[in-house]
């Protein structure tokens, strides 16, 4: 028995040393390499200034394109959309960008029904974890997170749970500064085409009284001074219950409602709820106009 | 409870302290790889446990009936009664739903509708397992090839015993049975062979057959969109997927059954180096695959009789395997395929070897390569039944990749490269290829860096981000 200790034993310390040993290299590497995200992206680029910051899900991801908004505006502007977030990431998003000072003059935040919902997106936050050591991100995953001290303490865990975001070929990827497809500088992923079959959606019948976060995010906003402008993103025309957005307008302080901006050319939009390439320019281009509107 | 989990990093551990250092006496150890498999099995549901409990009864007590008449007849109706009891059990919770459903549909097609909807029935996980570990204890008891036990506790463990109680190795209470009347010494080798099959076992499952499981969802989900190339992969991952997912359980579940001194038999010897399907059947999934050779194909008359006798056994063999496995016309297709696969083997046999790859001896190893690749092609075809939802799914699959004609090696929309899975795949091949001598690629020269290089490779290339649970589960 008491070699087969000292096999298992070693079988451990192998297992253990190989842990904190991929740790450190995989964050290493995640905190030195070319930013291949874009949290990355706000992690490395520290007391700037840009004009214009849309957040959102991938409904801003896929559908606003910074330049356009730029080369109309003539300021800057960043599309921060991340596939799948909710309010709780927009929340977190405002505040590290208030980490990083970086100023900006206006944040435009997309919201629909998921005003509706609670909760984070676990892409954004796997994009954290490298970051977990970093007492500001440490708060942040504590409050989101029943897995955390796993994640802060036990070496490499945070990597092999998020493998399909921060596995090897991630790293292997950032290890080589091979550029992500998205240019973080505009931030937009454009889609192509548009799917085949009917397009359609159904936003909810009915909508909460209020949303927890959205208030976070107001009073955080106020204490601030920051200006936020709430907005809706283009549906197909064969979207049911659009009268949400009216619902949506009279909880929000400032809301600018483009659901049914497009009623009828189904051909810029890549499915129901995601604007292509094409139906992406046109409506950067008309946001880019109410923008120098608002402004003036 | 699975493997692949944190609960189970706790459970084995603790069971392995108390029951190596703290109950040293047979009957406490018995007693608590008892209570540990029941633990290990209610994690999934605890009424799990009221079936598996019942189950055990039944057979303890009929076994002994069987054993003390010596009246034929009686003996054959006690034999009846526990076979009845697990099938009915088995049907009941397996089959009920799929039966009624095939009438319904059959009474669809005749003109009779009716507005049935299915019963909502949870199947118990693991329940095709050891009920055939239970019925051959039977069997074998009435057939006086061994004598029942009278400790209700050594055979309600066997029953339940956690490492193969939900997916196999099917034990025989031959083999098993012994083993828990048998005091049990510690030994350093034993063990330490528990280890490396677990970390193989770990290897297959984690690096192998879970990034399969990412493309073939994906691949299945939407094969009416994507081109040959892609469905033949798909079909290929599949193999692996199943292979590395099940051998990789069996491989857990033997080497988990070392750590305490119990030996399991082995369960696959590299099936996807087999020549013909016959071989492939005596390397894959080798505990099933004698249960039905010992419980059903001899006693139908195996290999004896006229050519239609012997063509008529071999379908019903591979026909009841494929029940087995699931309640679905795929799997019973899947099986029939395999039966038709095998036939021109029963026809052609001591033919093969003497005419047509002799001639082909000059070509040195060549040949061999390609009748393995051969197999695994059928193997492959088979597979999309297993895999498919429905007949028509499967034979619309294939049909894509007969017609699509592109073969452009795209990636995957989640951005998952084929190349990388490709070459993960090709890793196992090499090392299991260069192991075909052993019972798994960790022992032999340089064991330690061997192991250190899977653990690697499992950190590296594992998918830890969903505990996804094993395949055969769901038989």
């Amino acid at each position: 028995m008491k070699i087969f200790l000292k096999y298992l034993l070693s079988i451990l310390v192998i297992i253990i040393a190989s842990l904190y040993l991929l740790d450190f290299i995989y964050t290493y590497t995640y905190h030195h390499g070319i930013a291949r995200n874009k949290l990355s992206y706000i992690m490395q680029r520290e007391n700037d200034t840009i004009d214009y910051v849309f957040i959102g899900s991938s409904r801003v991801d896929n559908t606003i394109n910074a330049d356009i908004i730029t080369s109309i505006t003539g300021k800057s502007a960043i599309n921060l959309g991340f596939q799948g977030a909710k309010l709780d990431d927009y929340y977190i998003i405002l505040q590290l960008l208030k980490k990083q000072n970086i100023k900006f003059k206006k944040v435009f935040i997309q919201v629909d029904y998921v005003f509706n919902m609670d909760g984070n997106s676990e892409i954004l936050k796997s994009y954290l974890m490298p970051y977990i050591h970093n007492d500001f991100i440490t708060a942040l995953i504590k409050k989101r997170d029943k897995e955390f001290y796993l994640l802060k303490y036990i070496p490499f865990y945070r990597y092999l749970i998020y493998d399909y975001k921060l596995g090897f070929r991630e790293f292997f990827n950032s290890a080589i500064n091979h550029k992500s497809a998205t240019d973080f500088k505009n931030g937009y992923f454009p889609k192509y085409g548009t799917l085949k079959g009917n397009l359609s959606a159904s936003l909810p019948e009915k909508i909460v009284a209020e949303n927890k976060t959205i208030n976070k995010i107001t009073s955080f906003a106020a204490k601030n001074n920051i200006s936020i402008i709430y907005f809706m993103s283009p549906f197909c025309p064969n979207t049911a219950h659009l009268e949400y957005s009216k619902k949506l307008g009279e909880k929000l302080p400032t809301f600018l409602d483009y659901s049914n901006i497009f009623p009828t050319q189904n051909n810029y939009f890549f499915n129901c709820g995601h604007l292509n390439n094409e139906g992406a320019s046109t409506f950067s281009k008309i946001l880019a106009k109410d923008i120098m509107r608002i402004d003036n | 409870m699975i493997f692949n989990s944190i609960p189970f990093l706790i459970f084995l551990p603790t069971v392995f302290i108390l029951y190596w250092f703290i109950l040293k006496k047979l009957n406490s150890q018995n007693l608590l790889l008892l209570a540990a498999s029941y633990l290990f099995y209610g994690w999934w549901d605890y009424r799990f446990l009221l079936l598996i409990s019942g189950s055990t009864l039944i057979d303890y007590f009929i076994a002994l009936a069987i054993q003390k008449n010596n009246d034929d007849g009686w003996r054959k109706t006690l034999l009846y009664c526990s076979i009845g009891c697990n099938l009915l059990l088995l049907g009941y919770f397996k089959y009920l739903n799929f039966f009624i459903d095939s009438f319904i549909d059959l009474g669809n097609s005749i003109g009779f509708s009716t507005n049935y909807t299915s019963l909502q029935i949870i199947l118990p996980v693991g329940i095709s397992f050891y009920t055939f570990q239970t019925l051959s204890y039977t069997i074998d008891v009435y057939r006086n090839e061994i004598k029942p036990t009278k400790n209700f506790i050594i055979f309600a463990t066997y029953v339940s015993f956690f490492p193969q109680l939900v997916a196999g190795p099917i034990e025989r209470a031959k083999n098993l049975l012994p083993q828990f009347s048998q005091k049990r010494k510690f030994s350093f080798l034993h063990a330490k062979s528990g280890i490396q099959l677990i970390i193989w076992g770990l290897f297959q499952k984690l690096v192998i057959a879970d990034n399969c499981a990412t493309f073939v969802n994906a691949i299945f989900k939407s094969y009416e969109t994507l081109d040959s190339l892609s469905l033949i992969l798909g079909a290929i991952y599949f193999a692996f997927q199943i292979y590395c997912d099940f051998a990789g359980y069996s491989n857990i579940a033997i080497g988990t059954a070392r750590l305490f001194g119990f030996d399991l038999m082995r369960n696959f010897n590299y099936p996807y180096f087999s020549k013909n399907i016959a071989e492939f059947w005596r390397r894959w999934h080798i505990s099933l695959s004698t249960w039905f050779r010992d419980y059903l194909y001899i006693p139908l008359g195996g290999s004896r009789g006229s050519k239609f006798q012997q063509v008529r056994n071999i379908f019903i063999i591979f026909l009841v395997s494929g029940f087995w496995h699931g309640a679905n016309w795929t799997f019973i297709a899947w099986g029939g395929l395999h039966a038709l696969f095998f036939i021109p083997l029963l026809f052609k046999k001591g033919e093969t070897d003497k005419l047509f790859w002799k001639k082909l001896n000059y070509v040195a190893k060549f040949p061999e390569v390609l009748k393995i690749s051969f197999t695994f092609f059928l193997t492959c075809i088979a597979w999309v039944f297993f895999r498919s939802s429905s007949i028509s799914e499967s034979l619309n699959f294939l049909g894509r990749i007969l017609t699509n004609h592109s073969f452009k090696l795209k990636y995957l929309s989640i951005e998952r490269y084929n190349i990388e899975m490709l070459l993960l795949i090709a890793v196992l091949v090499l090392i299991e290829w260069f192991s075909q001598t052993k019972e798994h690629p960790l022992t032999g020269n340089f064991e330690l860096l061997k192991t250190i290089a899977i653990i690697w490779l499992i950190l590296l290339f594992g998918v830890f981000s969903n505990h996804s649970s094993f395949i055969y589960f769901q038989f």
